[in-house]
């Protein structure tokens, strides 16, 4: 009977197990079921207020019924007979009889055998353990779950997140999208950069306009009870709950760096929903804006002429760098340039730079342009530049090569006629073959003559640009041209004399002219060519003279260098010495190249002819050497090495010249002349110095002794001048900003769309003859405007306008100074300019520009108001001039005659000078320019001995101011890569009449001419800069030491 | 013309074989006086004979005998270094002469600077180049020098077979040839100076067991190298057959008259020079002596008188193997020794003592007739030492000349450099045209540059034939000339013209642009080959020297 119960309780344990899987697995299936439609309710239903109990309430009921239906189960099976029952109903063979072996068992049973009871019991048993309970299958509601799980998870998964943010708030979706906020606004903070101050608009969608960088504060105040409030952007598009500080109110802040839109989402208890996006944009930050409005005109500068750029910089915001870009050859510079405080947004940037400052000596061409940073921080800075200007630099070195060049070609061509010449065969008259080639090659010389005389003719031009050319130059070229010229002539009546022996006229006298002119032209030409050789031989030689002296020169400086060492540091001293001798070697290396180009070799071939490579090494084992000494500070051993280095330099020199081929006697004596003037004008320099300061003593002491000199300026004469000083300033300050503003792009747009409908208007038919008349004068006006723009020509105004806006300047300091006598100098220079500006505003200013801009009255009106001033001073220095000269008669005062006895004595110093060179450089712009300081002592001489001391004064200073000036551009033309042009006829003239004042005028620091400070600050820059520290430097720099002292 | 040096270094030597005993038995007890105040020499006979030995080009038995000879250490390390060197074993003996001190109380001044420039030549030929050939060892400097080597083994090649026969000669090891790369390493060989080299002409040498020979490109003009290295080399032969028992007149002559047998199966005759040299001498009877021929024919006062020492030596020998046939020399040679001299030998052949057979000479020379034919130069056996490389002639400015004809040739030189070689000939001519002696050297090349570029083959060689007497020793003019007969299309002529250009001078390019010009006309592709080879050497660029590092 156990064994029966134990069967029941294993079976019914089955059945429950089973009975409980299938159970749950509907509760589960069923709840998935209901969780998807559920979810799925959530993604389509908007306006229903679901939460997530809905959710769970279904899987709450399966879960509960199926709990239920499994411990029911349990209790009722834990009977064996209720196992027993079920058992029975599955197996109809065994219906009761489980019971009844229970019941025999248990002895309910009437039976009584009891051996047939266990019988029985033990075969139901058995049959019972045969008989498992049939259970109900679980694998459909599994199975369903499962299915019904993964369509779960894939809803979840792809629309998790919505899903989430419905579930998560009580309200199932922000289902209304056009939630208006009742209160609240939007803060918009631009970049400080922009300087724009922070603006709140309302709280409305819409656009919004903002620079990148900007703050962005939104704050939402509502008179519903929000709850919460989700923001979700462009960016990032989940929604992230904003906190509230107060109840009710929250804000929002971002940083705008890039357009955006920005919703919220609400939820206020009764509903939820979004706002229409808050769209913002950014604006652009634009970058600077940089219209040169007048420079220096492009193309060749040279190097001693400031260069000049004006420009007009615009930025939205403020221009917080502003530089000038200069390149050249592979390098670059940045200057830094003012910016206004004040005016950073737009300004004008009035640059003036000496080319030493912009580019090396070196250079041969460079570009500048301006360039513009702004002070945007954010996405910037942006940078604008203008356009840019290329230059190139004048040298009278490269002026001089291509002259040579040019000469080169010449002699080329000329050796072709001469070998053309010598090519033909002059036959008989009668053999007409060889005739006709003769004429052939005749033509032939007759064009190459032609071409030679054009060249010629160039050259001649080139020559007046060349500093290095001499009168005697000029004269073989002179000659040359006109010896070339005959030759033309007689090969033109050779011409002539060919078309006779065509022609069959008198063919043996024609055969015997042409013989003879043929020989005579062969000897002409051979002189021609031969000179012209000898020639360029000559100026190769005299080229490596200015080379060897421009080397001298240097070790001269060297030596000084190193006397005057003390005072310079040990590093800095040692790295000049090598500056110096690199170049000294560089310049001897360019001789190198000149001697072998002269002797038709590569420099290998020259530096290998015997010596010379070996002199090459020697000096830079000696430069080594020297080096080395500074570094050990053993200035003895340097000092003995220097004097080994320059016999080494020189005896390469001459080695080299020797190689070339000597120089003439004329030449040398030449070199010689031009060597001593060197002397002269130092000599000449210091006693004009001298007696220059005699003379102001003398000047001071009369002044003294009348008891100073009562004629100054009374303080409203002070003023009035004052006055015309300003009004002259303003004058041509509006002129030159009028100009300035009138020449831009506009204008010329405008003239051309201008022109285009006067045009047009010309094309009617319906035109009487007046009013056509009247339209092409305005068309011809318009059109003289536009080319009076377009050829520069506005430039040039600009210029002269500058330049004399810089002369008043000039002036009023002097007046402010009481520097009446230089006042008036300067004064007569302005009104020199404004001459010129009238003159210049007359011719090709269109009406156009005469009635913008008004240069011609401007120039005339200024005038006028100098003449007030220049009158009172010229006035003013007659009566200081007589006063003193009454005073010295009445003295009996002779010290002005031993003055102007020495004036003269210093002035017989050039006469004789000239006569004794006169065969070398008589004639040559060098003695020009010797006469005419002749002539200034003489105008000296001739004041003084006049008792005009003042008169005087001036013309010792002019003479100084000469000499300074040849020395000054003497030394510039030794020295190699200098660019002065000196000694140019016309020159002169020229550059005052385009570029203003030739700079030597502020040479003479010892002449007491008073220099701004600026001029005189950048003059002694110049010189400091230099390379090589020479004489003249240490001058400018002792004055300046002066003046600062005082 | 060129002479040996040879008996420069065997001044003791050469003195006993002067002709009066009286004189020789004095020097030989000076010689022997001198070496016994030596402080290393215990016995003056092994001294004497380790210095034979080492003349005789005898390294082997110098070596042997070194081991036990009566000298000091530091001697005895002398000679073996020196024999070394003589076998070309150049880093052992280097090694061996750096550990000796050249200022040594027992080396005399001769040993020592011997010491000295043995050793510094050792170390040059260290980074020296070997190219072996069957009979040779050719040691060279990498580089430019590379252009002779595609000639020497050939020309050397030529003379052993051709002259070993004439000598009976078998070599016992390969003999060392040295191209020396410039005249500063050539003088420690040789032990000359530069002004005696210049002077004397001396570019090759037999000296320490091998022939040394200065590189062509470092002599202006250069020279004709194949006849100077055989020289050298029946130098060498002789004195590895008859030791240093040879006289030096029987020397050179013997030297002077088989050199040319390198190239030539038959005897050539007398160079014209020499013939025209001993012509002049016999007529005038103003002959050299034995005696003046001592100690060196670079001795001699004047160049002339070396060159007639030349002609006279090797018109000895013509009159001897004359007389006697080419087989007695190599006979005599074997024969001769110390006590067995060249002079007894000749005095029992021709039955007379050696002023009878000075005699008889004479007379025959007399009779054999040498030709006047040649215009002689006094600076025919100078040489011109550089210090670069000679390649070709350029164009150059003219020496001091007068006004008119320096404008001419200006002129001239202005239309050559424009290509109007017409025009330019005739302001040349102007230049010339009232000069009567030969034109300069430049004013020739300038004509010759003119007449080829127009094509005027003939006008070129009759410049030539007319202004230069030697013109066959001359690189640009026999450049010129092959030039020339390319313009007349005698490919044969301007061929023989280039090989002769080449064996004077190797390492001009355009020697060999105008050979590949030849040899593509004829498809000769070995040549062709070569020329590229030789064209690729010569555009290396010149290194320094490395005796000047």
């Amino acid at each position: 009977m156990t064994e029966l119960l134990s069967y029941l309780t294993r079976w019914g344990d089955r059945i429950w197990r089973a009975s409980s899987i299938r159970t749950f697995g509907w509760a589960l299936a069923s709840s998935l079921l209901y969780l998807w439609i559920y979810l799925m309710m959530v993604m389509f239903i908007d306006r229903l207020p679901l939460s997530w109990l809905a959710a769970a309430w279904l899987p709450a009921i399966a879960m509960g019924w199926a709990a239920w239906r499994m411990l029911s189960l349990r209790l009722r099976l834990k009977k064996p007979r209720e196992v027993a029952r079920i058992i029975e109903n599955q197996n109809p063979d065994l219906d009761l009889k489980i019971r009844s072996a229970m019941d025999l068992h248990e002895q309910r049973s009437d039976h009584v055998n009891n051996e047939i009871a266990e019988v029985y019991v033990a075969r139901i048993t058995h049959e019972v353990a045969i008989t498992p309970p049939v259970t109900d299958s679980w694998a459909r509601p599994i199975w369903l779950s499962v299915v019904m799980f993964a369509m779960v998870t894939v809803v979840w998964s792809l629309w998790g997140n919505q899903l989430m943010r419905k579930l998560t708030q009580p309200l199932i979706a922000f289902s209304d999208t056009q939630i208006v906020f009742e209160n609240g606004s939007i803060t918009i903070f631009e970049p400080d950069y922009t300087n724009i101050p922070g603006r709140t608009l309302p709280l409305k969608t819409g656009k919004f306009h903002a620079y990148p960088g900007s703050r962005v504060r939104f704050t939402i105040q509502d008179s519903r009870p929000l709850q919460k409030v989700w923001i979700s952007t462009s960016d990032e598009p989940d929604l992230v709950v904003l906190s509230s500080e107060t109840p009710g109110q929250f804000t929002y802040e971002f940083l705008l760096l890039k357009a955006l839109e920005v919703t919220f989402f609400l939820d206020d208890q009764s509903r939820g929903g979004q706002t229409q996006p808050f769209a913002f944009e950014t604006k652009r930050d634009t970058e600077p804006e940089i219209q040169i409005k007048s420079h220096t005109p492009e193309g060749a500068i040279n190097a001693l002429d400031p260069l000049y750029l004006d420009a007009m910089v615009k930025d939205d915001f403020g221009v917080a760098k502003l530089e000038a870009v200069v390149a050249w050859e592979g390098d670059e510079k940045r200057l830094p340039l003012q910016v206004p405080n004040n005016q950073r947004t737009q300004f004008v940037s009035k640059n003036r730079w000496s080319i030493s400052d912009l580019v090396p000596d070196n250079a041969v061409a460079f570009s500048i342009h301006l360039e513009a940073s702004d002070n945007n921080p954010i996405n910037g800075p942006g940078v604008g530049q203008s356009e840019m200007l290329h230059f190139e630099l004048e040298s009278p070195e490269r002026k001089h090569d291509e002259l040579v060049d040019l000469a080169r070609q010449l002699l080329i061509r000329m050796t072709n006629v001469l070998g053309d010449n010598l090519d033909t065969i002059l036959a008989s008259a009668n053999d007409r073959l060889r005739i006709a080639q003769a004429h052939g090659v005749s033509e032939e010389i007759q064009s190459g003559l032609f071409q030679a005389q054009s060249l010629t003719n160039t050259i001649m031009a080139l020559m007046r640009e060349d500093p290095f050319i001499t009168t005697l130059d000029y004269e073989f070229v002179r000659d040359f041209n006109n010896d070339l010229t005959r030759a033309f002539r007689q090969r033109i009546e050779m011409g002539q004399l060919y078309a006779s022996v065509s022609r069959q006229a008198r063919p043996s006298l024609v055969a015997n002219d042409l013989n003879r002119l043929h020989g005579q032209e062969e000897l002409r030409l051979e002189k021609l060519t031969y000179d012209l050789l000898m020639q360029l031989k000559m100026w190769a030689l005299m080229d490596m003279e200015r080379s060897q002296e421009a080397i001298e020169q240097a070790l001269e400086n060297l030596e000084k260098m190193l006397e005057n060492g003390e005072n310079m540091d040990q590093e800095q001293l040692e790295q000049l010495l090598e500056e110096m001798l690199n170049e000294v070697m560089k310049e001897l290396q360019k001789m190198f190249a000149k001697a072998a180009q002269e002797m038709d070799q590569t420099l290998d071939e020259f530096m290998n002819q015997e010596g010379m490579e070996f002199q090459q090494d020697q000096m830079e084992e000696l430069k080594q050497e020297m080096l080395e000494a500074m570094k050990n500070g053993d200035m003895e051993k340097l000092k003995e090495l220097m004097e080994q280095f320059k016999e080494m330099m020189s005896a390469a020199m001459s080695g080299m010249q020797k190689a070339m081929g000597e120089m003439s006697p004329q030449m040398q004596q030449m070199m010689q002349d031009m060597r001593e003037m060197m002397g002269l004008l130092n000599e000449l320099k210091q006693r004009e110095e001298d007696l220059q300061s005699q003379t102001q003593q003398l000047k001071a002491d009369i002044d003294e002794e009348m008891g100073g000199n009562p004629s100054e300026l009374s303080d409203s004469e002070k003023q009035e001048q004052k006055d015309a000083m300003a009004r002259i300033r303003e004058l041509l300050t509006t002129l030159h900003e009028n100009l300035v503003n009138y020449q831009n792009e506009e204008t010329s747009k405008r003239i051309i769309a201008q022109i285009t409908q006067l045009k047009t208007q010309l094309d009617r038919e319906d035109l009487s003859e007046i009013e056509r008349r009247q339209i092409e004068s305005r068309v011809h006006n318009a059109e003289r405007t536009l080319d009076y723009i377009m050829r520069d020509s506005m430039d040039q105004l600009q210029d002269i306008t500058l330049k004399s806006l810089d002369t008043a300047e000039r002036m009023s300091d002097m007046l402010q100074q009481g520097e009446l006598t230089q006042s008036l100098d300067v004064g007569f220079q302005l009104e020199n300019k404004l001459l010129q500006g009238e003159r210049f505003s007359e011719r090709g200013v269109s009406e156009d520009i005469q009635n913008e801009a008004r240069p011609k009255e401007t120039f005339q009106e200024s005038r006028e108001e100098l003449y007030k001033i220049l009158e009172a001073l010229q006035n003013l220095k007659q009566n200081m001039e007589n006063k003193r000269r009454e005073h010295m008669a009445e003295s009996g005062d002779q010290r002005q005659q031993k003055l102007a006895k020495e004036q003269d004595s210093v002035r017989k110093m050039i006469d004789d000078f000239e006569q004794r060179v006169q065969d070398s450089l008589g004639g040559s712009q060098m003695m020009e320019r010797m006469e005419q300081i002749g002539l200034s002592m003489k105008n000296a001489e001739r004041k003084l001995k006049g008792s005009n001391l003042d008169g005087g004064l001036y013309h010792e200073q002019e003479a100084l101011r000469q000499i300074g000036e040849m020395m000054e551009q003497m030394q510039q033309s030794m020295k190699p890569g200098q660019m002065r042009p000196q000694f140019m006829p016309g020159m002169n003239g020229r550059q005052e009449s385009l570029y203003g004042d030739p700079t030597g005028d502020v040479y003479i620091p010892e002449s007491e001419r008073a220099l701004r400070d600026d001029q005189l600050k950048d003059l002694i820059r110049r010189q400091l800069q230099k390379n090589f520290p020479d004489s003249f430097g240490k001058e400018i720099k002792q004055y300046y030491e002066t003046l600062m002292d005082q | 013309m060129i002479r040996l040096m040879w008996a420069l270094s065997l001044v003791f030597t050469v003195s006993s074989f002067a002709q009066e005993p009286t004189r020789d038995a004095v020097l030989d007890v000076l010689r022997r006086e001198a070496v016994r105040k030596m402080s290393g020499v215990t016995d003056v006979d092994d001294y004497l004979k380790l210095m034979s030995l080492i003349r005789s080009f005898d390294p082997d038995a110098a070596l042997e005998f070194t081991e036990n000879a009566g000298v000091s250490q530091p001697l005895r390390d002398l000679f073996r270094a020196w024999a070394l060197h003589q076998k070309g074993d150049y880093r052992d003996a280097l090694s061996l002469f750096n550990g000796l001190d050249e200022n040594h109380k027992d080396y005399d001044e001769y040993l020592s600077n011997r010491l000295v420039e043995l050793r510094k030549t050792d170390q040059a030929l260290l980074e020296f180049s070997v190219l072996e050939t069957s009979n040779f060892s050719i040691r060279y400097q990498a580089g430019r020098d590379e252009a002779m080597i595609e000639f020497l083994p050939a020309v050397m090649e030529s003379a052993y077979s051709r002259l070993s026969k004439i000598f009976q000669f078998e070599r016992d090891e390969k003999i060392i040839v040295e191209l020396m790369p410039d005249y500063e390493l050539f003088s420690y060989a040789s032990a000359l100076t530069k002004k005696q080299i210049e002077t004397t002409g001396t570019v090759a040498l037999c000296v320490e067991n091998r022939v040394v020979v200065l590189t062509p490109r470092r002599v202006a003009m250069g020279y004709y190298w194949p006849n100077v290295i055989s020289h050298e080399f029946i130098h060498y032969i002789m004195t590895k057959i008859g030791g240093d028992s040879v006289p030096l007149w029987f020397h050179e002559g013997v030297a002077k008259f088989f050199e040319g047998r390198w190239d030539a199966e038959i005897q050539p005759p007398l160079e014209d020079s020499l013939q025209t040299r001993l012509a002049q001498a016999l007529a005038a009877n103003s002959l050299v002596t034995f005696e003046q021929m001592y100690p060196s024919f670079a001795a001699l006062p004047t160049p002339q008188l070396a060159q007639l020492a030349y002609a006279q030596t090797a018109s000895m020998i013509e009159f001897i193997c004359d007389k006697k046939g080419t087989d007695f020399i190599p006979d005599l040679l074997r024969e001769v020794d110390e006590k067995n001299t060249v002079e007894t030998i000749l005095g029992t052949a021709f039955e007379r003592d050696i002023d009878g057979f000075l005699e008889l000479w004479k007379s025959w020379a007399h009779i054999r007739d040498y030709k006047k034919s040649a215009e002689l130069s006094d600076e025919d056996s100078a040489v011109t030492l550089l210090d670069s490389d000679f390649g070709a002639e350029k164009l150059d400015a003219l020496s001091e000349e007068d006004e008119s004809i320096k404008k001419h040739t200006r002129l001239g030189d202005l239309l050559l450099d424009n290509h109007r070689y017409g025009p330019a000939l005739k302001e040349y001519a102007k230049a010339t045209a009232d000069q009567k002696e030969p034109y300069s050297r430049q004013m020739m090349m300038r004509f010759l540059v003119c007449y080829e570029h127009l094509s005027r083959g003939q006008e070129m060689i009759t410049l030539i034939d007319e202004q230069i007497t030697n013109w066959k020793m001359d690189p640009t003019m026999l450049k010129y000339k092959a030039m020339a007969f390319m313009r007349l299309d005698n490919t044969d002529e301007a061929k023989s013209m280039l090989i002769q250009a080449v064996r004077v001078n190797p390492f001009d390019p355009k020697v060999h642009e105008l050979r590949r010009r030849v040899a593509e006309s004829e498809g000769d592709s070995e040549t062709l080959e070569q020329v590229q080879k030789l064209l690729d050497i010569l555009s290396q660029p010149i290194v320094k020297d490395p005796s000047k590092s």
